[in-house]
């Protein structure tokens, strides 16, 4: 049980910081983006597809963040251009549209089989107490902990993070005040789209993954997100832990195994009914 | 009705190309029109929840699964019921899936809906790839019996399905629940201050539309016999609603165009030697584009171009010119305060308001009470937005409520309306306790309200808009006729045909056709919220002339929120003034506009 616990916490580091980047995404531009995987799933598999051709895997992955990077920061000029202040249902269709996209361009670039995933770090596992961690684990644990942090020292203690919160709430009045609005949505896309990259090329050899299941992880991520009310980070980074502990511990009971992907979610959902139920009516007064 | 008949003669056309393809076209291409008319029913569904009601979906095409596998399974097990039977069980058992999510999510809006549901797909679409549909394993097929087995029978069932589903929905769509449907994509709260039951709404909206994505997942499993889960991924349920946004699928129109899309579009790209994936990319692409214009679907930016047609040179505001004598009918209606002798003794008072005001303010009103509000207070984390409020709003009052932005106006409004989740004090109407009451009990109770923020309600008609106010009523026996009640509200603000969409009306006159929708359901007490504002001056002064006149003309008492102190003046003969949430002035309101307080807090240089 609790090697299936530590097994499920390397996806549950994915998870985490899928969604502290989509809370990131959304407490600074609004957007809940649903392609948020996908974006990361671009990046690593185009380091995997150079890695094939023969460069360096670490050359490689710094093409895949950086591709990453650009192709967000793109989608963030073009967000920032059109869509200032949209509804609800345009925002989501935005994100949906950009996910359909994304999958179409890597079902014909990368094909649907998996491939060949060579890990960043070293195979090495420890043994603590009888239980077996992969040094990926723990790094990918790290580095999932300093994102929360650091994002969120950023945005509760900079200049720069408190008129960015500004920006999601209302752009126009914030380009008032002088802020580059398309600058700023331009860095926070190219930014989460780089990390999640990271997160990606880090747990992806234990999962084996097509490029469409890849882009799928953004299930959890917003389940985890969700949680959070898309504007908590630590809730959502702890979340995202959480369900990558209970599909580990699920792996592990019979009957339970097959259909443990399905069980955050309900979870979740079961929470978020319970978190609600007094929010009888909508915000808009 | 010469618009009733081009669209009969459109649908009569329509019909006869249908038929004439169908009868024409080699087998393969009736085959594919099947495949429109049953992605058009997936249209039409995600149109209804996420078009009509506002409901971001991304789960139709699980629905759609659901609907496939009860009739591959029925079809294995019992394989002597008739097709159709099991198309309609599939639909029924899909639609009380629906049902449970939607009440399941009732107080989940918005992005955390959307979200949900896309995880409710994912989930089921997990649970599928672990089995596979029934008969997939033993190859069994879902074979639908002469004449369904034919491509022309079978293409005749999935178009008759569409059909009855959009005439269902038409029908549907006139009744008290279709509109709620239209009422809730504006806002909630406005759609529960109209007496909707937004909870059951919201539901029946979901579970409806599953029940529509459930058919078409019965017709696909009898097209291809063996279902697949590729057919029913998340993706293709996102696929769709990019799809139904594109074409504008909450009208049959765009669902059919959706439909056309769907299927031909692929098949045009493999024609071309092009891979037939591409097409969910020109698709969404195509959806943004729409998006990034802030147009509607296509369908629907042709029903507005026609409609533009259709309304040129007709009247779209209210035009409110000098009062003529009402027509006869009403309770207490057809006296004109004008008249002042025959008004009654609060309508004798409002008729100058210059000595209503002298008067007022010597003598103790002799009407009773409407609404009692006793030590209301309300707050908000440690903030207190009303402390200690006591009101009372009498019958034949037209009561302003004035004080700086922040003072708790609304706050008041809200807690009176039921909008609170929590206030401490007593609220009565007519010496019966409003406490503890739903939005829709205080409505029934004859409660109504307007607001601040303007709520039009765009997909509907004026006169839909009327009908759908009018049937939340609680007027009880002696009530006047409602149709006469509804041209009497009509003929006294001067609005607009009833035909004429509200979209089209500009901002002054759907506030004055939201006072208009209060009335109609004979309120007793009606809370107006600043309805002054986006009026110009001329309008202004109309319309604070009839709301003076509304506590003798329909009957109800009105407490006024406005900034306006022309607007008070003329239309109130009480007032109350709030500051910081607390009552710092009241009485007739030419004396409370002169209060020492009142000049210092709030009206400033205005009066000096």
């Amino acid at each position: 049980m609790i090697d299936g616990v530590i097994a499920g916490l390397a996806s549950g580091t994915a998870y985490a910081i899928l969604a502290v980047c989509i809370v990131v995404l959304h407490r600074l531009v609004g957007v809940v983006n649903f392609a948020q995987a996908a974006l990361g799933a671009f990046g690593a598999y185009l380091c995997y597809a150079l890695a094939g051709a023969g460069m360096p895997l670490a050359p490689a992955a710094l093409a895949g963040i950086a591709a990453a990077a650009v192709i967000a920061g793109f989608v963030g000029w073009v967000t920032a251009r059109w869509f200032g202040g949209p509804g609800t249902t345009e925002r989501v269709v935005v994100s949906v549209v950009l996910l359909i996209v994304l999958l179409t361009a890597g079902f014909r670039l990368f094909g649907d089989s998996p491939r060949v995933m060579p890990s960043l770090l070293p195979d090495v596992v420890f043994t603590v107490a009888g239980v077996r961690i992969a040094l990926t684990t723990v790094v990918a644990l790290a580095l999932a902990v300093v994102i929360a942090a650091g994002v969120s020292l950023m945005l509760r203690h900079t200049h720069l993070g408190i008129r960015m919160q500004a920006m999601s709430e209302r752009p126009v009045t914030v380009q008032l005040l002088r802020v580059n609005a398309r600058a700023l949505s331009i860095g926070a896309w190219a930014g989460t789209g780089a990390v999640s990259t990271l997160a990606l090329l880090l747990v992806a050899p234990a999962r084996n993954q097509t490029f469409e299941s890849m882009s799928f992880l953004v299930i959890p991520a917003l389940a985890a997100a969700l949680l959070g009310g898309f504007a908590n980070i630590w809730v959502a980074a702890a979340g995202g832990l959480a369900i990558g502990a209970i599909e580990g511990a699920a792996a592990r009971i019979e009957g339970l195994a097959n259909y443990r992907g399905a069980l955050p979610f309900l979870l979740i959902a079961i929470a978020l009914i319970w978190m609600r139920r007094r929010k009888v009516w909508d915000d808009a007064r | 009705m010469t618009r009733a008949r081009a669209s009969w003669a459109v649908a009569v056309g329509f019909a006869a190309v249908l038929v004439a393809l169908a009868v024409t076209l080699p087998d393969y291409w009736v085959f594919l029109l099947s495949t429109v008319a049953i992605s058009a029913l997936v249209a039409r569904s995600v149109g209804l929840v996420a078009g009509q009601a506002g409901l971001v979906t991304l789960c139709q095409m699980s629905f759609a699964a659901i609907g496939g596998w009860v009739v591959s399974w029925m079809s294995l097990t019992w394989p002597a019921l008739p097709y159709v039977l099991l198309v309609l069980v599939g639909g029924l058992v899909a639609g009380a899936a629906g049902l449970a999510l939607g009440v399941a999510t009732v107080r989940i809006r918005g992005i955390e809906f959307a979200v949900v549901t896309l995880g409710f797909a994912a989930a089921l679409d997990l649970v599928l790839r672990q089995g596979s549909f029934p008969g997939v394993g033993s190859g069994t097929a879902v074979s639908p019996e002469a004449p369904f087995d034919e491509p022309l029978g079978f293409f005749a069932l999935c178009w008759v399905v569409l059909l009855a589903v959009q005439l269902g929905l038409g029908a549907l769509g006139r009744t008290r629940r279709g509109l709620a449907w239209s009422a809730l994509r504006g806002s909630e709260r406005a759609a529960a201050a109209l007496g909707v039951r937004v909870g059951a709404a919201k539901a029946s909206a979901v579970a409806i539309g599953a029940l529509i994505a459930g058919l078409a997942g019965g017709l696909l499993a009898g097209q291809y016999g063996l279902l697949t889960t590729q057919i029913f991924t998340p993706l293709t349920s996102m696929v769709h609603l990019a799809t139904a946004v594109l074409c504008g699928a909450s009208l049959f129109s765009g669902a059919v165009l959706a439909g056309v899309f769907a299927v031909f579009i692929p098949e045009l790209l493999r024609r071309i030697g092009l891979p037939p994936d591409i097409a969910n990319a020109l698709l969404a692409l195509a959806a943004f584009d729409v998006l990034r214009r802030g147009n509607s679907g296509l369908a629907e930016q042709l029903r507005a171009k026609l409609d533009d047609r259709a309304f040129r040179g007709i009247r779209r505001s209210c035009e409110m010119g000098p009062l003529r004598a009402a027509p006869g009918a009403g309770a207490g209606a057809g006296v004109l305060a004008d008249v002042g002798a025959g008004a009654g003794a609060a309508g004798a008072a409002l008729a100058d308001p210059a000595h209503a005001a002298g008067t007022a303010a010597s003598t103790e009103p002799a009407a009773p009470p409407c609404l009692e509000l006793a030590e209301l207070t309300v707050a908000y984390g440690g903030q207190r937005a009303l402390d200690a409020v006591s009101l009372t709003v009498r019958q034949g009052d037209v009561h302003a409520l004035i004080g700086p932005n922040g003072a708790g106006k609304t706050t008041l409004v809200d807690a009176v309306t039921g909008f609170l989740p929590a206030y401490d004090g007593r609220v009565a109407l007519a010496g019966r306790t409003l406490d503890g009451l739903s939005v829709q009990a205080r409505v029934r109770a004859g409660v109504r309200r307007t607001f601040q923020q303007p709520r039009g309600i765009d997909a509907m008609a004026v006169d839909e808009y009327l009908r759908l106010a009018a049937a939340g009523s609680g007027a009880g026996p002696g009530a006047v006729d409602a149709a006469a009640l509804r041209a009497d509200v009509r003929d006294f603000f001067g609005l607009p045909g009833g035909e004429v969409p509200i979209r089209m009306m500009d901002v002054g006159s759907r506030r004055i056709l939201e006072i208009a929708g209060a009335l109609v359901s004979a309120p007793t007490l009606l809370l107006i919220d600043e309805p002054a504002a986006g009026l110009d001056v001329a309008q202004s002064i109309e319309l604070a002339e009839r709301v003076r006149r509304l506590p003798a003309r329909f009957g109800c008492a009105v407490l006024l929120i406005e900034h306006d102190m022309r607007f008070v003046r003329a239309a109130a003969n009480r007032a109350t003034v709030l500051d910081a949430g607390r009552v710092i002035a009241g009485g007739a309101t030419a004396a409370v506009l002169e209060h020492p307080r009142v000049v210092a807090a709030y009206l400033g240089t205005e009066i000096a």
